[in-house]
């Protein structure tokens, strides 16, 4: 904890700051704060800090509520405001006064309720609050750049509704042919290898148009930012902007870095000046370059990501039909690339946001608004219970002049004040949680930017005010409603029937909420299960990984020799029984390389959305992918017949590559047919062609959620990637396995850049960390509300046999049997717990079906889960009458019947 | 004091700053109820009660520097009026004159 609540050296500093708020008179605060660190330290001295912590804020508290109320206090005898009207407002401020000190008296007399009663609405509150500052931040907070609602991404889709990202040459005609409808620029993610005195590192440099800056209305931390022009082919001096990040990092956050050179494998760079820090949000660049789009580049090769501002008066649909226009244009234009392509927009906050975590914002926030409800039925029918048993003392309230409305007045202040403890132990549980929270940034996308701020205290005072009201209000309406003769008649036979009513319906409206809690997290438990269940497709236990970026001192033929000198200085280390390169990183959400595949002979409509992958000799023995048919690259001991095939095939295309193909691409192109030895075409009528080896299982290396994709498989050697994620298959782990790495790839090139070695299990873990937190965290507020629902149960069960101690006591007297009484308590308990269970359902079954986006292979109705977790409430429910009902029939009349 | 009596706390805290003589601040005044009248006073009873005081005229108090124990801050030192001492004679007087020929039962019980 911090100095500020308390854990310090010293009183905690918030207190100290409330307590002078409190006090007007700067003598009396002096001497008061003075006195109470004399004892503060004394207190730490003879117990701890923490007690002394403790002890401190109970003072404060209790020292600022009597001056509160001795501020609007009792009036003095020389009062007069209360014969003038114009002052009666005041009057009123005292009257309130004297209710909340009336109140406040009555709650001290019992402290263990009430300080039980606050710490249950400040978890409430507390858990609460956090997940809004979460939701706040994700969700609700826009993106840190001027009128954020006016940005937009621009992405082409391919005839299969797949999203993309734009072509270069398409980029510059969706600039230049729109009517000025949207100011656009282009943003393309490359590594490139920073080189200092002694390290090579890997940076991710953000190649942008020189429009990025204008577009999204950012200012320069330091220099300036890019020109009109800047990133033009033939640049004389290329210039670079560092990320604020780099630039802490790397150049000590050094305000003379401007001017200085920044080498890189690509060249060296003038850099002109710093980025602001909120640029990161949008993509996580260490350097800004700036390059001008190609428009020489085929229309084919989609990877520039295009964000645009609409300019002033445009409204969102008007820039949609502008881009569909000039889409629709291109593809009559270019029908060999862009046929069937069209454009689509979306607002910056969705694409930064996504849907998927903003449901997943919805579902955390609404599953702790239900736990809060159930927290306030919880104490309400605690207060409830309460105010049955202070029926004789409201009563002689009534008796003595205190009309209606001053009881209810008087129980509303009692639940103000217990409001106003919550929202302190929430605002401080929260404090400490909400670090914790933002200390988990893969939970979700810009998770860090959580803190506690003013939209999050004020969402926790408002909570606690609601809650203490709410609470409050069913036994202040309880209390108004008792019958002054019937309360002093002392027996306490009984309760209105309303009351009664209002009690039975908090309970089977909690344990409804505990049900709708439990489905929501056992449905979203089973839908991980089924995650977890999904066959990558090859062996990940037991695969390392590091990802290689070769420097551009190597091209062409050569990167694969390179790579296959790694290769086999590796494969002599013990433990490693194989060795592969590929170009694609396991378990990555970043985009894929994806492009279309046909028969020879297809129309481009037919074609196939495929991606493609770039693998080495070995790879399928080393993943474990199963080979299906045919043969794979550089497998060696081909078979007679499949040589044979090979050799059969005689219209070979200059240029032809041999490809492997997944099982799911093989089914879709050659449906029927064997697919080994046939060709394929890239890319439309008019591409490449390449013919089929083999045939290999289907994997899941992405995510498990998303379907299966179809995929090809080209060989290093014909495709020489820079870039490799190295594979190693180890029985055991060498110790040093990530220095012999370092050592081998040192060998061939000392400028390559090395990311950390993992395990590709490691890696699946990261990927569905969300997948795994929601069920995780729901369970824990389904077991609260679990416990919370019960103890309501039994709380209400004990209160009935209380209640109706008398008349029980009667009926055993009279030779009732114990065992029937028991039963006729656990009846009516089980009648509220089976309502119940019956609501809960029914609105697990309306939000499920808002949820069903969330779940994996789960039906959002799935009736296992449904029975299952209605079976297992109705134990708890069961347990939770009968354990107090059971002490109905230990009454011994004698007790209670007049001797 | 013209409305009327001191109550009987106010009469405690009274005497137990004249008991206290220079050293009267916050929480020697508690300490000495504790010890003399066997009184737990809390404090927010005990400064609001102070600050009444103050206010009627019975007390005055003043800041005086003090060791470095208290986080910098000064004490705050009260002191009995002239009208202070006044209304506990007052009050001492009316309930000597209750008590005359009294003793006899009294001390019997």
């Amino acid at each position: 904890m911090s100095p500020w609540l308390g854990g310090g050296r010293g009183p905690p500093e918030l207190a100290e700051r409330l307590l002078s708020l409190v006090l007007a008179d700067p003598t009396a605060r002096e001497g008061i704060l003075g006195d109470l660190w004399e004892e503060y330290h004394e207190t730490a001295e003879a117990r701890s800090h923490s007690y002394a912590t403790g002890w401190y804020w109970w003072c404060v508290m209790r020292i600022a509520l009597r001056y509160v109320a001795a501020r609007l206090g009792p009036p003095q005898s020389s009062d007069y405001t209360q014969d003038l009207p114009h002052l009666r407002g005041l009057a009123v401020g005292r009257a309130v006064a004297r209710d909340l000190e009336y109140a406040y008296t009555t709650l001290t007399r019992s402290p263990v309720f009430t300080i039980a009663l606050m710490i249950a609405l400040g978890v409430g509150i507390g858990a609460s609050t956090t997940i809004f500052s979460a939701f706040n931040a994700v969700v609700l907070r826009p993106i840190p750049f001027p009128e954020p609602g006016r940005l937009v991404r621009l992405s082409e889709i391919n005839p299969q509704g797949v999203d993309f990202h734009a072509s270069q040459p398409d980029f510059i005609d969706f600039r230049d042919r729109g009517q000025g409808v949207l100011d656009l620029a282009a943003v393309h993610q490359e590594e490139v290898t920073f080189l200092s005195e002694d390290d090579a590192e890997s940076l991710a440099a953000g190649f942008v148009t020189s429009s990025l800056f204008r577009v999204l209305r950012v200012a320069p931390a330091h220099g300036r930012l890019f020109l009109p022009g800047e990133g033009l082919p033939g640049q004389a001096a290329p210039t670079a902007v560092l990320s604020h990040e780099l630039w802490a990092r790397r150049f000590g956050a050094d305000s003379q870095v401007v001017g200085r050179t920044l080498r890189l494998d690509e060249g060296s760079f003038v850099i002109v000046g710093v980025a602001p820090e909120e640029l990161s949000v949008l993509q996580g660049v260490d350097v800004w370059l700036p390059r001008a789009p190609d428009p020489n580049v085929p229309r084919e090769d989609h990877r520039l990501q295009v964000y645009g501002r609409l300019r002033p008066g445009v409204a969102l649909p008007e820039a949609l039909d502008e881009v569909q226009r000039i889409a629709a244009d291109l593809s009559q234009r270019y029908p060999a690339s862009n046929a069937g392509w069209s454009a689509h927009l979306i607002p910056l906050t969705d694409y930064l946001v996504g849907p998927q975590v903003r449901l997943v914002a919805v579902t955390l926030v609404s599953s702790l608004g239900l736990l809060l409800l159930l927290i306030g039925a919880n104490i309400s029918n605690l207060l409830m219970a309460r105010t049955t048993a202070r029926q004789t003392e409201i009563g002689v309230r009534s008796a003595l002049g205190a009309g209606r409305w001053g009881v209810v007045r008087q129980l509303l202040s009692e639940s103000a004040i217990v409001g106003l403890g919550g929202a302190v132990v929430g605002i401080a549980a929260a404090y400490v949680l909400i670090p914790i929270v933002a200390a988990q940034p893969e939970l979700v996308p810009r998770m860090s930017e959580v803190t506690l701020d003013w939209s999050v205290l004020s969402f926790a005072l408002l909570a606690s005010a609601l809650e203490g009201l709410g609470v409050g209000l069913g036994s202040a309406l309880q209390a108004a409603r008792l019958r002054l003769q019937r309360a002093l008649s002392e027996t306490g036979g009984g309760t209105s029937r309303s009351g009664r009513r209002i009690r039975d319906g908090l309970v089977v409206g909690q344990v409804a909420m505990a049900m709708t809690l439990l489905v929501v997290a056992g449905l979203l438990a089973r839908s991980f299960q089924q995650l977890q269940s999904v066959d990558s497709g090859f062996r990940t236990e037991g695969l390392m990984a590091v990802e290689v970026q070769l420097s551009t001192r190597h091209a062409g033929a050569e990167v694969p020799t390179r790579y296959r000198e790694v290769v086999e200085g590796l494969r002599g280390i013990p433990g490693i029984t194989g060795v592969a390169a590929t170009d694609m990183r396991f378990f990555d959400l970043s985009p894929r390389k994806f492009t279309e595949l046909g028969r020879l002979d297809a129309a481009i409509e037919e074609y196939v959305t495929a991606d493609w992958r770039v693998v080495t000799d070995d790879y399928f023995r080393t993943t474990e992918v199963p080979v299906l048919a045919g043969t794979v690259f550089g497998e060696t001991g081909r078979t007679a017949a499949q040589a044979a095939v090979v050799a059969d095939e005689a219209e070979v295309v200059v240029g032809q590559t041999e490809v492997v193909v997944g099982e799911t691409l093989a089914r879709r192109l050659w449906p029927g047919e064997g697919a080994v030895g046939q060709l394929l075409r890239w890319e439309g009528p008019s591409g490449p062609s390449s013919r089929v080896i083999g045939v290999v299982g289907d994997v899941s290396d992405v995510h498990p959620v998303l379907p299966q994709v179809a995929s090809v498989y080209v060989w290093h050697r014909n495709v020489p990637a820079r870039g490799m994620t190295l594979l190693l298959r180890c029985d055991s782990l060498p110790s040093d396995l990530a220095a012999s790495v370092r050592r081998e790839i040192r060998k061939i090139d000392a400028e390559a850049t090395l990311s950390q070695l993992r395990a590709v299990d490691e890696r699946y873990s990261d990927v569905v960390v969300l997948d795994r937190f929601l069920p995780t965290f729901l369970t824990v507020v389904a077991a609260v509300a679990v416990m919370l629902a019960a103890f309501g149960v039994y709380g209400l069960v004990s209160f009935t046999v209380r209640r109706r101690g008398h008349e029980i006591g009667i009926r055993l007297a009279l030779g009732g049997r114990p065992n029937s009484i028991v039963l006729m308590l656990v009846k009516h308990g089980a009648r509220l717990v089976i309502t119940g269970v019956l609501l809960g359902t029914a609105v697990a079954l309306a939000a499920s079906r808002v949820l069903s986006a969330l779940l994996f292979k789960t039906e959002p109705t799935d009736p296992g889960t449904y029975v299952a977790v209605g079976a297992f409430l109705l134990l708890v429910g069961m347990c939770a009458t009968y354990l107090p009902s059971r002490r109905a029939a230990e009454i011994d009349p004698r007790t209670i019947l007049p001797a | 004091m013209g409305n009327g009596f001191l109550g009987e706390f106010e009469q405690m805290v009274l005497l137990a700053i004249l008991r206290l003589g220079d050293g009267a601040y916050g929480r020697a005044i508690r300490g000495e109820l504790q010890k003399r009248a066997n009184r737990t006073v809390t404090h927010g009873a005990s400064y609001i009660t102070l600050d009444r005081m103050v206010s009627k005229g019975l007390l005055e108090s003043e800041l005086r520097e003090a060791g470095p124990d208290r986080g910098g801050r000064a004490r705050r030192y009260f002191k009995v009026t002239p009208a202070g001492v006044t209304a506990l004679r007052e009050s001492r007087a009316a309930l000597q004159n209750l008590w005359d020929g009294l003793e006899a039962i009294l001390d019997e019980a």
